[in-house]
């Protein structure tokens, strides 16, 4: 007869042996949800679109580091990758997004770029980044620094590809960071680097494609949050982070010499921290808190010193997902509610928020809005946009 | 600058990890999204445990951790059912059902008694190293594992593959 530890006991074995998901496709959720950035969470689950197209693009490069497959022909189809999708307009005109070519079972990793807006694509490829086929995508992150210069960093931090002359030629600088640095530098950037320890640690990515640690990071323990430092409209940088037992938000208005700890309105600073934007502080001084589980949004505009609660009745809800928001280049917000089927939209002047239709479900890539459209997710179609209502798909 | 990438790290300690998660969460999507929050934790202390040479230890005290904490308050979302436990064979239907109870009782229980049970018939670990992974003491271990399975025995009829009496309760 079987006791109730001998059948605890094969049930535990049973469910420890269940089969799952693969290294790559685990490593891929999990470099997904590190990288993501301004843009909607949902950007990131994003299927691939191919699009035929020709290369271009004169390369000088250097050497590169690591030994690689022989570089395939630059003449094969193009492809944008959107697992993760990495695109980004530091200007409406100017914009970036990973590509990748695979003739014969070896892939070459593409930097398209484009300066009409959108209209017209440039693939140039990255010398030395080649992998076999069967990833998604070239294993980087894309750090757009403004309309030429454009850092691509391997997720293992080993190698740094840059370029300031948007794409056409390419150098190697060390991806480690080397000393310290007293603030970002106006065009650079920031994001977190490690988390251990007592504090935090922020590289800043420096115009000339180098990196050092920020001299002064945020005063707080480990902690986990969004990777990218955010940086809004008027130069404050953003760092959102937390733990299972509360969500924090920092922000800086000197370029990282001093942080100051934001008050989160309702329970949102008790809510564990899960990643996304809770506060949408691309704008800055205005920010917008969604609160997607009570389905309750706060405006601030004094850089979170105070929050007025917006007076709107959402339909009840049933689960704490599904509410997600973007900030409208002019101030305003749109609130998208899935799980209900409807839409808010708050003016500019924070004065009106009320149901409205029509709004196309979007986020946001740098300066243009960003959305996809498709169900097969290796046949997406993504499109972008400047006001939201006329859109141009991105097509290589 | 880390000697060994983060990713070659997931990629030989992701079977240790599954087994935990899956029987912690009893499920694969519960347990992946579980995988996936701890090594998001990992990647971003990874300098630091990897250098502190143990990250696999490190690894499982976090997913531990995140498992105890908050992450029963990630976002809901509809519970499969796993078919090859439901999809009942010729004279396995006791099997099946008792797999059902036993699945439907462990999911009852407070989580480090779970816990407790997971790690104790999972790898057989001893009071002390649950204690010292769960940071709480040996007796509190003991007391989860004792509570565990008397909530565990008030809620099933144990009975042999195959039929049989009551065992339990």
């Amino acid at each position: 007869m079987q006791d109730l530890e001998q059948v605890l006991r094969e049930e535990v074995d049973r469910l420890g042996a269940l089969p799952g998901s693969g290294s790559d496709a685990m490593l891929a959720r999990i470099h997904r949800q590190r990288r993501r950035r301004t843009r909607t969470a949902a950007l990131a689950a994003l299927g691939v679109t191919a699009i035929a197209a020709t290369a271009a693009g004169l390369i000088v490069s250097r050497p590169v580091a690591p030994p690689a497959p022989a570089a395939p022909s630059p003449t094969a189809a193009i492809r944008l990758i959107t697992l993760p999708l990495q695109v980004e307009f530091p200007d409406p005109e100017h914009g970036f997004a990973i590509a990748e070519s695979c003739p014969d079972h070896v892939c070459q990793g593409l930097l398209a770029t484009t300066a009409d807006g959108g209209t017209t694509w440039t693939a140039h490829p990255v010398p030395g980044m080649t992998y076999r086929v069967g990833g998604q995508g070239p294993p980087v992150a894309l750090h757009v620094l403004d309309a030429r210069r454009v850092a691509l960093d391997s997720y293992d931090g080993r190698n740094r590809w840059f370029t300031d002359d948007a794409g056409l030629s390419w150098s190697q600088p060390p991806a480690a960071p080397k000393g310290t640095i007293a603030q970002v530098p106006p065009g650079g950037l920031a994001w977190i680097s490690d988390y251990g320890g007592t504090e935090v640690q922020l590289t800043v990515l420096s115009p000339d494609g180098t990196a050092a640690r920020l001299a002064t990071p945020p005063a707080t323990k480990a902690r986990f949050g969004e990777t990218d430092v955010r940086v809004s409209a008027d130069g404050g940088l953003w760092m959102y982070g937390g733990d299972d037992h509360g969500t924090v938000l920092w922000h800086s208005r000197n370029r990282g010499r001093s942080w100051q700890l934001v008050p989160l309105p309702g329970d949102l600073g008790a809510r564990p921290y899960r990643g996304g934007d809770p506060i949408r502080t691309a704008q800055g001084d205005i920010l917008y808190a969604v609160d997607d589980a009570h389905g309750l949004v706060w405006r601030s505009t004094d850089y979170g010193r105070h929050w007025r609660q917006l007076q709107v009745r959402l339909a009840p809800r049933r689960t704490d997902h599904g509410l997600d928001a973007v900030l409208r280049f002019d101030g305003g917000l749109l609130l998208f509610d899935s799980e209900q089927q409807k839409q808010y939209a708050v003016t500019a002047t924070g004065t009106s928020f009320a149901e409205t239709s029509g709004a196309l479900y979007m986020g946001r890539a740098g300066k243009r809005y960003l959305r996809w459209t498709g169900d097969d997710p290796d046949r997406l179609t993504v499109l972008h946009s400047t006001d939201g209502v006329t859109w141009t798909e991105l097509r290589l | 600058m880390p000697d060994h990438s983060f990713d070659e790290f997931v990629r030989a300690t992701l079977p240790t990890l599954r087994r935990y998660a899956y029987a912690l969460t009893g499920s694969a999507a519960a347990g992946d999204d579980l995988i996936q929050d701890t090594l998001v934790k990992v990647a971003g202390a990874w300098r630091r445990v990897h250098r502190d040479g143990n990250p696999t230890a490190y690894a499982r005290t976090a997913m531990l951790n995140t498992y105890l904490s908050a992450w029963r308050l990630r976002r809901n979302r509809p519970q499969l059912v796993p078919l090859d436990v439901d999809r009942a064979g010729p004279d396995s239907y006791a099997t099946v059902d008792l797999r059902d109870q036993l699945r439907r009782a462990l999911a009852s229980l407070p989580r480090d008694q779970r816990a407790v049970l997971v790690l104790g018939f999972l790898d057989d670990l001893s009071d002390d190293q649950m204690a010292a992974m769960l940071s709480r003491r040996p007796a509190t271990v003991r007391s989860l594992r004792a509570r565990g399975l008397a909530a565990l025995r008030g809620q099933l009829a144990v009975q042999p593959v195959g039929g049989g009496t009551r065992a339990g309760s």
